[in-house]
């Protein structure tokens, strides 16, 4: 009778001792913006406008500082270059963009080149801290406030973009759409 | 002739008469036992200390630290409610070089049910394999430091500390085990303990990694206490 009561003991102990918590983190850090573009067309029989999803090619998308200066990086060169989010891309309908995420910032501008055309988007959000758990730490969540559109020389006439509009004010995930871009 | 037979009755009379009034008294004490096994309800006050959370302490590097003992008193052979008191915190530091570190008391109440089956008319045992509940609960103060926030597009970083942040938290716990009377009144045994947290934190609000007497926050944890103890 010992035996078995030694026997499970040492069974449960094994049990016990095995059931660790996995101490990695295992989640994105990082939240990201999804933005969409949008074909407008308006219908001539029915003098109404259809929005389709549309691909375009030529496309560079690239952050703007505080400064109005590109957000650069230092390369594996050592040389400081342009971070673009994305540089000359084909066949893309949909963007992830990262919002800036310092405590004392409240917009996030980009200027989005397409077929040579620039316009400048300016993001106007709120940031909050979201505590994951001890393993992954706290990452930066956004609520979208406004989104405005100019030309890269912040006139009020824009180039190719023809509005924007906000889907998702609440920024807090990476795989949602938030804003879509029409032109 | 006569008078021989009649001595012989008169004996076997006399015998049958002894065994008898024997046989009555033995009945009578035996139902004296009885009714003195029945009336004693309270079988005695056990104190004991827990061995399995002070050895889990010493091999987890100061990571987590326990101590615990508790009072348990045995009613009827059957019913065992226990009074658990302990101290228990955590210094951790994870994998990022987030900082987690806290302290506090416990307390749990609950019952520990016999499931020994004993025979009728036999006097019960003393060393038991049982089950029981427990309702667990503390309130502590703790602080979590250097949580980075680090943006890699914009640039720049962010430290965030949580620091004096107060939770009380409420659990059950299912138990199961087994008690011997390893010498006259000096009982050894091991609880397992399947916890479970009441309620839940909100999402994005900031919550203890461990919790004093439960263990690492998670919705579920298995415990081991190996316990000795003194019946008054």
């Amino acid at each position: 009778m010992k035996y078995y009561f030694s026997l499970i003991l040492l069974q449960i102990l094994f049990l016990v001792t095995s059931c660790g918590v996995d101490s990695t983190c295992r989640k994105d850090l990082n939240v990201i913006m999804g933005v969409s573009f949008y074909k407008k067309t308006l219908s001539s029989t029915t003098n109404t406008y259809t929005t389709t999803l549309t691909s375009i090619d030529s496309l560079t998308v690239q952050g703007i500082d505080s400064l109005g200066m590109p957000v650069k990086h230092l390369s594996s060169s050592g040389v400081i270059v342009d971070s673009a989010l994305y540089k000359n891309v084909s066949g893309v309908n949909k963007i992830s963009l990262q919002l800036n995420k310092s405590k004392y910032a409240t917009e996030s501008k980009y200027v989005i080149t397409y077929k040579k055309k620039s316009d400048t988007i300016v993001i106007v959000h709120n940031n909050s801290d979201q505590y994951l758990s001890l393993e992954c730490g706290c990452i930066k969540v956004h609520s979208i406030d406004t989104v405005i559109v100019a030309t890269k020389s912040f006139n009020s006439t824009k180039n190719f973009i023809e509005s924007v509009k906000i889907t998702n004010h609440d920024v807090n995930t990476t795989n949602a759409e938030h804003l879509q871009i029409y032109f | 002739m006569l008078i021989p037979l009649m001595q012989s009755i008169y004996k076997y009379i006399f015998s049958l008469l002894l065994c008898l009034v024997i046989y009555n008294l033995q009945a009578q004490d035996n139902k004296v036992k009885a009714d003195t096994i029945k009336t004693v309800w309270l079988n005695g006050v056990t104190p004991f200390v827990d061995f399995a959370s002070l050895i889990s302490s010493s091999i987890s590097n100061g990571e987590t630290y326990s101590m615990e003992g508790g009072v348990q008193v045995a009613i009827k052979h059957k019913y065992f409610p226990v009074f658990e008191i302990g101290f228990a915190g955590a210094d951790k530091i994870s994998n990022n070089n987030i900082t987690f570190n806290t302290n506090a008391f416990f307390g749990r109440v609950g019952i520990d049910f016999n499931l020994s089956k004993t025979k009728k008319d036999t006097n019960p045992t003393n060393n038991l394999f049982f089950g029981g509940i427990r309702l667990g609960y503390t309130n502590f103060n703790y602080n979590i430091t250097n949580a980075l926030i680090k943006d890699s597009y914009w640039g720049g970083e962010e430290s965030l500390s949580f620091n004096n942040q107060n939770a009380t938290k409420i659990w059950y716990e299912l138990v199961g085990g087994i008690r011997v009377e390893v010498f006259k009144n000096i009982f050894m045994g091991w609880t397992v303990r399947n916890k479970n947290l009441l309620g839940s934190d909100a999402v994005g609000a900031v919550f203890p990694w461990y919790i004093p007497g439960y263990g690492i926050n998670t919705s579920s944890n298995w415990t081991l206490n190996y316990i000795v103890g003194y019946r008054f």
